[in-house]
């Protein structure tokens, strides 16, 4: 247990070509979460703000401060965590441990993107600036490492095509009634496998769209106010080049985040009710739940196919949408997975949006392709 | 890391690192061997290798090439991911470093990845 507790949480719709600024989208994500936590703004001591590509973009330097400043807090502590798509959870880590030591009373935690900032060939370059010099030259992309992995995974499980296909659309089917979604519309097995080819066998409706839109959480002592518990949160890298790996199906920085994360909350994995994963990629939510142990090697998909994974099924994975169809504006994509989680634990949502029962959530949060991963156990209040 | 260095790290793309004490090998630029730390290394060029995996990605940055066919490739301990000549692979196949290419538009000239057996 951290003794940390999320007092409250504040989320903008996530869309493809925000009328606001990235300082703005913030500004409104951190109002909404004080508001939610009835905290003061007098309150805070320190400001954490996950964020990855306002400079590479060139649109502001020194987030953080300006941030502060837009919100009208003054003389907190307050920095940028960059993180690339881990940024969030990163950010979030930073303020739990900030809350846990004592060090800060009050805690605001913001994750931001607006990447309709620059046209999309700009945007998919800077983020492919994270690969290893030597992966760079080659021209290799984000979706090139989930084509090699996807195509590698069908292979060895003898997995049909149309499983990474039911990933897309379990999680278009979530994010219908998620009113924050960027793609709030089902889509079919059949569109999802003639949609256009992006990284073979990966198509487009099996990778995650660009999106700005922000997240942000207050997080305060469990002993000064009412929330969703922070049971842990840990972290893990794993190797730079995605070749060096000793298997291209086995992602080794989610295995050891989750396991330090679970070790932590002294939790087990049949402990979890809901979980959010990052589907950047359809197969990415498989190899993960499979890193995890949530399920065997080679067995998600089969799973996934038999509906365990929808949101009234046996394991419910990301019922709000995922980054798949709630959207994945990269610092604020670990943010909107503890605001789902936080929703989803304190019963916040109607209908069929709501999991039932759910007690327990987990989150994993990836840069990269598995270059650093981040997990987060959160429980009920 | 600016893209300078990145592309001119000084080396052939067909070059690997050998451990000069304890004889690890790798492929991507470090200072230190991951395995034993020792800073004292020396390059080689890689031979033959077995395609592990590969893709065709249509969607690829203003500089590069559509379609970029790009191989995972094991040369004994050494995996790496490379371009590659041919448009349809197999799994399995024998591949080494051949050719002359601009794997970047206006970037040096260097090889990409070919079946031994191939035309490529």
């Amino acid at each position: 247990m951290t003794g940390v507790t999320i007092s409250g949480v504040g989320i903008t719709p996530f869309e493809s070509d925000a009328e606001r600024s990235a300082l703005e989208l913030a500004t409104a994500a951190s109002e909404d979460a004080l508001d939610d936590a009835a905290c003061s703004l007098e309150a805070v001591d320190s400001v954490h703000v996950g964020n990855v590509l306002t400079e590479a973009l060139d649109v502001q330097g020194g987030l953080a401060n300006a941030f502060v400043s837009a919100v009208g807090l003054e003389g907190v502590r307050a920095d940028r965590i960059e993180n690339t798509s881990a940024s969030g959870a990163s950010a979030t880590h930073r303020g739990v441990e900030a809350v846990a030591s004592g060090a800060s009373d009050v805690a605001v935690v913001v994750g931001v993107e607006k990447m309709s900032d620059a046209d999309t060939s700009t945007v998919t370059d800077a983020i492919s600036k994270l690969t290893h010099g030597r992966e760079y030259v080659q021209g290799i992309t984000l979706p090139s490492f989930g084509g090699l992995a996807a195509g590698a995974y069908l292979d060895r499980y003898d997995a049909p095509r149309e499983a990474l296909a039911e990933v897309a659309v379990k999680n278009h089917e979530n994010a219908v009634d998620n009113d924050i979604a960027q793609f709030q519309k089902e889509v079919s097995v059949e569109d999802a496998l003639d949609s256009p080819v992006v990284a073979d066998p990966l198509r487009l409706y099996d990778c995650c769209p660009m999106t700005d839109g922000a997240a942000a959480v207050v997080l305060e002592r469990e002993s000064d106010a009412e929330g969703v518990h922070v049971r842990s949160i840990g972290s893990a890298t794993g190797t730079h080049a995605v070749a060096e790996r000793p298997d291209p199906i086995e992602i080794e920085s989610v295995s050891r985040a989750s396991e330090r994360t679970f070790a932590d909350a002294n939790l087990s994995r049949n402990d979890v009710d809901v979980a959010c994963i990052h589907d950047a990629f359809t197969v990415l939510e498989l190899l993960e739940l499979e890193e995890i142990g949530f399920f065997e090697r080679g067995t998600a998909w089969e799973a996934t196919m038999r509906g365990e994974t929808a949101r009234d099924g046996a394991f419910p994975v990301n019922p709000g949408g995922g980054l798949k169809a709630r959207g994945h504006p990269l610092g604020a994509t670990g943010l909107s997975q503890v605001v789902e989680l936080v929703w989803q634990l304190r019963g916040d949502l109607r209908g069929d949006r709501q999991v039932a029962g759910a007690e327990t959530g987990f989150a994993v949060n990836v840069a990269g392709f598995g270059n650093n991963s981040v997990c987060t156990l959160l429980e009920a209040p | 890391m600016t893209r300078g260095t990145r592309d001119a790290d000084g080396l052939r793309v067909d070059e690997a690192f050998r451990c000069g004490d304890c004889e690890n090998e790798w492929y991507y630029t470090r200072n230190r061997c991951p395995d034993c730390q020792s800073a004292t290394f020396s390059t080689y060029r890689l031979r033959e290798g077995e395609l592990v995996a590969y893709t065709t990605v249509n969607v690829t940055p203003p500089d590069v090439r559509s379609a970029n066919v790009l191989g995972l490739a094991a040369f004994g301990d050494v995996r790496l991911i490379a371009q590659m000549s041919d448009d349809d692979p197999e799994v399995g196949d024998s591949v080494r470093f051949a050719g002359q290419y601009e794997l970047r538009e206006g970037g040096e000239k260097r090889a990409r990845l070919t079946g031994v057996d191939g035309d490529g």
